[in-house]
């Protein structure tokens, strides 16, 4: 028994000292050069790889890893004419917080990385955020859609909306002359009915960075604030709430939900309480940019809702460019005819964005001076030149879309500049 | 007063959805025992297969239901046996550890083969209102209350008026006793299991219908069942009654009057003052005596 115990806490312990071995090895195997820059990139990722947020977590995965593979495909990156492979090492968060600083703390000081895609949930970024700003550890992101990236870490970059953004365009279009309406196929009277608009969603960062946006652009712009309706995390019941919509008596509704189990279900209800049926012109519905995809359309419609006549946004115009179709090609191709191509375009487009910054920077290790460089970049999207800000926020416009006869239609109208003032350049409280 | 009485039937019909799902969790615990963490996992199972069942086999949705409570019945067998009952003897901090782990081995596994895509389960309701004295119900709304009040008479009735059920009731109370008295306690258990996923299907199935589904749906529900049967009293059949309603009806009267945000709030406040003044929830301590 005795030699036994005595034989496996051998091999326990040759185990042990083998790993260790090859976990030197391969730490041995990344050489360095005399300015500090090694002859790989490493690129640490937090990703929502399981639990709900799966679906855009992998959509992002797979956008960075698209990048990647088309930067090493060619070599590498081009840091000051010396070619240096990028190297992904991505880590599932799933959707716990805590799992975020354990990774951040083990990508910073095991993986070595100096910048991070990711994460994207604002409870995992709060943590994740006071570990890397310290450390001078660069964070960006596409589908976070949070402050926190941009005015709340000097090392971070918020390539998407930020919940206020996106509102000011709704109220702005709302605002807007009726000609540019009426000759963007939109129903004037319906839009120019409206007076009090109300906001619904879940109680949480990005929603109430929404509701500060949508209420400063409805005083701007003379509409009446009816009020807001939070559900609390968790709500399995929309019933209470959406009665609660419906006593605010509101002409217009801004749903700022973006998952489907968020979005349908409070429709659903909306639907059958009565007072608040769109498609009978009790209200003006108004989306985000989820509700904007032909795929919700479609799923909506074999849920038997109709979102004809709704309002959203889009950061991509709906008509399709040959860049776009070229894009979105590369990706079938690469991650099959199912993958969601918008949000992979969207993080392989800021990480090449990025990388761009990288090469024009000159060097993969001075973070300070591949901020300076990535704040000077201007990226040739798909979708549109993109640069970011002085908080390190995309400048993005927003292509208003509408619904008709169950299609996403791009009405032509485009904001920019007119959306980046108040909530949009401050966390709100 | 409209407004008061609106929040009320909203109310009722909220707590009739947790009702349903608490019920499953109160059936396990009554003969095991346990507060089974993985009841939610089974019901969002419930919910897959009986949208499976309309997709592929084009089977009408009350026939999805039946299918999906049998299926869901048979995989609550399988784990009593493959994962409870090994585990009777142990204390019940292994078993809320082994509930847990269930519960996100389920939830993974079913991530990975379902995929997290959400799916709609077609129910087939009408989206119209029923509308009595100025107030207002759905008729999914209306037939949700429906079927829990038939699944609570069915298993009252069971319980009280089957042998398999005064059994059940006998190992409730006292299982070394029953077990004296001949009762096969494992064949109980099985029994336990089979209805609760049964129950836990229907109402998968059921909150599908009305919301859609995806393999992460189980938790929250659950959530809202713990705090039902803590509530209520666990292992009491009224107090999963009485505590879903409850729950449901102050959820909706704290939207209506004070803040939404605050809603949960003043659910686990009352859970909290509950549990201070009474230890056993509501009808918890009725039930083992």
């Amino acid at each position: 028994m005795i030699n036994k115990k005595k034989f496996m806490m051998s091999a326990f312990m040759s185990l042990l000292i083998f790993s260790l071995i090859l976990a030197g090895c391969s730490n041995s195997s990344t050489s360095t050069n005399s300015n500090g820059d090694s002859d790989v990139f490493k690129l640490g990722g937090l990703m929502s790889l399981t639990g709900a947020a799966a679906l855009l977590g992998t959509s992002e995965k797979q956008g960075v890893d698209l990048a990647i593979d088309e930067i090493n495909e060619a070599g590498g990156l081009d840091i000051n004419g010396k070619k240096v492979k990028v190297e992904f090492i991505p880590y599932d968060v799933g959707e716990d917080p805590t799992k975020a600083v354990e990774y951040t703390q083990r990508l910073i000081n095991n993986d070595k990385v100096n910048m991070i895609v990711g994460a994207r949930e604002n409870t995992q970024l709060a943590g994740e955020l006071k570990i890397t700003d310290p450390a001078k550890v660069i964070v960006f992101n596409a589908t976070a859609s949070t402050p926190l990236l941009s005015v709340g870490a000097k090392y971070g970059f918020n390539f998407t909306d930020n919940g206020a953004i996106e509102k000011h365009s709704l109220i702005e279009l709302l605002a807007d002359d009726p000609a540019v309406l009426e000759k963007a196929g939109l129903d004037v009277d319906r839009i120019k009915d409206v007076k009090r608009v109300a906001l619904f969603g879940r109680n949480e960062m990005y929603v109430k960075q929404g509701v500060a946006g949508a209420k400063e652009a409805s005083e701007k712009h003379g509409f009446e604030w009816a009020g807001d309706v939070l559900f609390p995390p968790g709500t399995t019941d929309f019933l209470p709430f959406v009665t609660k919509l419906k006593e605010l008596k509101p002409d217009a509704v801004i749903l700022d939900t973006y998952s489907y189990e968020l979005m349908l279900p409070p429709l659903k209800e909306m639907l059958q309480i009565g007072g608040l049926d769109w498609t009978k012109g009790d209200i003006l519905l108004l989306g985000n940019d989820v509700m904007g995809t032909q795929h919700f359309a479609d799923t909506a419609k074999e849920e038997g809702i109709n979102v004809d006549g709704a309002i959203t946004f889009s950061a991509a115009a709906v008509g399709t460019t040959p860049e776009i179709d070229a894009l979105y090609e590369r990706i079938k191709k690469k991650f099959g005819k199912d993958a969601q191509v918008s949000g992979i375009a969207q993080t392989y487009e800021a990480t090449m964005m990025v990388f761009k910054g990288l090469e024009e920077a000159g060097t993969t290790t001075d973070t300070d001076k591949i901020i300076e460089a990535i704040k000077k970049t201007e990226y040739d999207g798909v979708r549109f030149k993109m640069t970011v800000d002085e908080y390190g926020q995309l400048v993005q416009p927003e292509f208003m879309l509408t619904i008709e006869d169950g299609v996403v239609k791009d009405t032509g109208i485009t904001y920019l500049e007119e959306l980046y003032y108040g909530a949009a350049n401050e966390i709100v409280e | 007063m409209v407004e008061f009485f609106q929040s009320i039937v909203n109310g009722i019909a909220v707590g009739s959805a947790y009702t349903l799902t608490g019920l499953g969790l109160t059936v396990i615990f009554s003969v095991y025992r346990i507060l089974n963490l993985a009841h939610g996992e089974i019901y969002m199972l419930g919910a897959f297969i009986s949208f499976f069942s309309m997709s592929y086999l084009n089977v009408p949705f009350f026939v999805a239901i039946v299918i999906s409570m049998i299926a869901s019945g048979v995989i609550g067998m399988i784990l009593e046996r493959l994962v409870f009952r090994p585990m009777k003897n142990h204390g019940e901090a292994d078993f809320l550890i082994v509930t847990v782990g269930l519960l996100f081995f389920i939830s993974n596994l079913a991530m990975y083969v379902f995929t997290p895509n959400i799916r709609s389960i077609q129910g087939p309701f009408e989206q119209n209102t029923f509308n009595f004295l100025g107030l207002n119900i759905s008729q999914q709304r209306l037939f949700i209350i429906i079927i829990t009040v038939i699944l609570i008479v069915a298993l009252h009735y069971f319980n009280f008026h089957t042998k398999t059920g005064k059994q059940m009731r006998a190992v409730a109370q006292d299982k070394h006793a029953a077990q004296l008295m001949g009762i096969n306690v494992n064949r109980m258990g099985v029994i336990a299991f089979f209805i609760a996923a049964a129950l836990a299907a229907v109402a998968g199935t059921l909150m599908g219908d009305m919301q859609s589904i995806n393999p992460a749906m189980g938790f929250a529900p659950l959530l809202m069942a713990v705090i039902v049967v803590i509530f209520g009293g666990l292992g009491s059949v009224i107090g999963a009654i009485v505590g879903g309603l409850t729950i449901g009806i102050v959820q909706s009267l704290s939207v209506t009057y004070f803040s939404s945000a605050l809603s949960n709030i003043l659910l686990y406040l009352i859970l909290f003052l509950t549990l201070m003044v009474m230890p056993n929830g509501l009808f918890g301590r009725k039930s083992y005596e």
